[in-house]
């Protein structure tokens, strides 16, 4: 069972829109934190 | 100039980056490291972390140099499932977040894993626990600071000896200076890092070769890598996922953490982690697989990520490179270091040595700890006794039978301690076994299902009636302690 180039392309995609997101999300969360005094 | 020459950093390049990140890091371990005021500040961060450096922690530590540098290696032995198979090392955070959540609860002032396993099972098979919860932290120690010295050495030329010393001095200066606080706030900046360095590299690669190339190159030229049915590549997706959880359901590592978070955090911040992790070997192993259409000639497969970095980005790929695998080091080996010195302070010097101790001494003790657990670590990475890959499988066996007896033992009342101390042990046992008789990838394997059945059929034979309470373990009072002493 070979995997096709759409298989290839979304694994791939989601792949890097979720990690681009990643530092977005976290720095969105730092500010709420740093904000409501619980950052740490 | 070769391949590998043009994806090797000048040393002095390196050097200059090193210096850099050293002194960053360094600054920000005292900097964060003058809000400890006592042991639950330097061991737990005031146990009051929230969601934002929770979660960048759990996932920071779990991205070691093996994620950014061994899942393109995968993907490029293995193909499509290499790089999957890896990414479900993410399923360990995921099953962790529901635990991390049950383990503030039931133990509110727990500081490790050890205090769990003492206070639910006993004696015995606390000291068996402990045994390879220490030893496997001492192998990933050893592992991490010799993977520093041969990374650092293949990617800039810098001598083994001199990286090796120089990752292991500046994350025990700066988990000396800072505790946990100066390992999570370092582990928040370095997550950014890293997961722009990897989603850079898996951009340009798409934008310079393209879905359609790189699948009729592999198609035509490594056609197994685009196979679904790979078998060495699913044996090592199921060996991977059972190791991950073993690692991540016994270490103190994220068990600290598990104390560490506020209340309400660790659930989110665990599964947040776990959907983060996910992609990340995806994104970095994706680069490999287009080598065949980059055209590039790839004599070391360990090495195929700089190798592709160099020759979209030129040297600043190598540098990038660099940086990532840097960052990704440090993360992992300075939550290591301080959740194995807590395990040692508490559960060796505290429980064994010294129990009358109270809590400056205990302070000092964690710190003289760390500090002997980095100059340990560099003695026997002096040496380069093992390959990074073969040490960390040979612990394979140990921490996978450790997922039984702690599931159970949080989850269900009825777990007998003698069963869950003899799971620990037949299971290790025999995972050893497997590992010599059969091969590396049925080690963790065969040592989680040994030990889960051993702790299932001797806890149906002989059921226990453990009170949850127990788990709350009381402080001794100052003057309690005062009038010991």
């Amino acid at each position: 069972m070979t995997a096709s180039v759409d298989f290839l392309s979304i694994l791939v995609i989601a792949a890097l829109l979720l990690s681009a997101a990643t530092p977005v999300v976290l720095l969105i969360l730092l500010v709420r934190d740093w904000k409501s005094g619980g950052l740490w | 100039m070769t391949a590998i020459d043009e994806a090797i950093l000048s040393p002095w390049i390196a050097a200059a980056v090193l210096a850099a990140f050293s002194v960053l890091w360094v600054f920000l371990g005292w900097l964060w490291g003058r809000k400890n005021k006592d042991l639950d500040d330097y061991m737990l961060a005031g146990r009051k972390v929230g969601l934002a450096l929770g979660t960048a922690t759990a996932m920071a530590t779990w991205v070691t140099s093996n994620t950014t540098m061994v899942a393109p290696q995968l993907a490029y032995q293995m193909g499509i499932w290499g790089m999957v198979g890896y990414s479900l090392g993410s399923v360990g955070l995921l099953l962790f977040a529901p635990m991390a959540s049950r383990i503030r609860r039931l133990m509110p002032s727990g500081y490790t894993s050890g205090d769990f396993i003492r206070l639910r099972y006993g004696k015995l098979p606390w000291r068996i626990f402990l045994g390879i919860s220490i030893f496997y932290s001492f192998g990933w120690l050893i592992s991490l600071g010799m993977a520093g010295g041969i990374l650092i050495n293949a990617l800039s030329g810098i001598p083994y000896w001199v990286g090796m010393t120089v990752i292991l001095t500046i994350c025990v200066a700066y988990t000396l200076m800072g505790g946990l606080r100066a390992v999570i706030g370092t582990d928040f900046i370095q997550t950014i890092i890293i997961v722009i360095g990897v989603v850079a590299l898996g951009y340009l690669t798409l934008q310079r070769v393209g879905f359609e190339e790189v699948h009729q190159q592999l198609q035509f030229r490594r056609p197994e890598l685009l196979n679904l049915l790979m078998p060495a590549a699913i044996m090592f997706l199921f060996n991977n996922l059972l190791f991950g959880m073993g690692e991540i359901f016994h270490s103190n590592v994220w068990w600290s953490r598990a104390f560490a978070f506020g209340k309400g955090v660790g659930f989110k911040a665990y599964l947040l982690a776990g959907l983060f992790w996910t992609p990340i070997p995806i994104a970095a192993g994706f680069a490999a697989l287009a080598a065949p259409a980059l055209d590039l000639n790839v004599p070391q497969a360990d090495m195929v990520a700089p190798l592709i970095a160099a020759r979209l980005m030129g040297s600043l790929g190598a540098v990038l490179v660099f940086v990532v695998v840097f960052s990704a080091l440090a993360s992992s080996l300075d939550s290591l270091l301080a959740a194995t010195s807590d395990l040692i302070t508490e559960d060796i010097y505290h429980k064994h040595i010294h129990p009358q101790a109270d809590k400056p001494t205990l302070r000092k003790a964690a710190w003289a700890i760390t500090l002997l657990l980095g100059v340990g670590t560099w003695v026997v990475c002096l040496f380069r006794l093992t390959t990074l890959g073969s040490l960390l499988h040979f612990t394979g066996a140990f921490v996978a039978s450790t997922i039984g007896p702690i599931v159970l033992g949080l989850y269900w009342r009825k777990t007998n301690p003698a069963a869950a101390g003899w799971a620990m042990l037949l299971g290790s046992l025999s995972g050893f076994a497997a590992y010599f008789q059969i091969g590396f990838y049925v080690a963790a394997l065969i040592g989680a299902a040994v030990s889960m059945s051993v702790v299932v059929a001797g806890s149906l034979a002989k059921p226990s009636d453990f009170r949850w309470r127990d788990l709350q373990e009381e402080e001794p009072s100052e003057e309690r302690q005062a009038e010991a002493a």
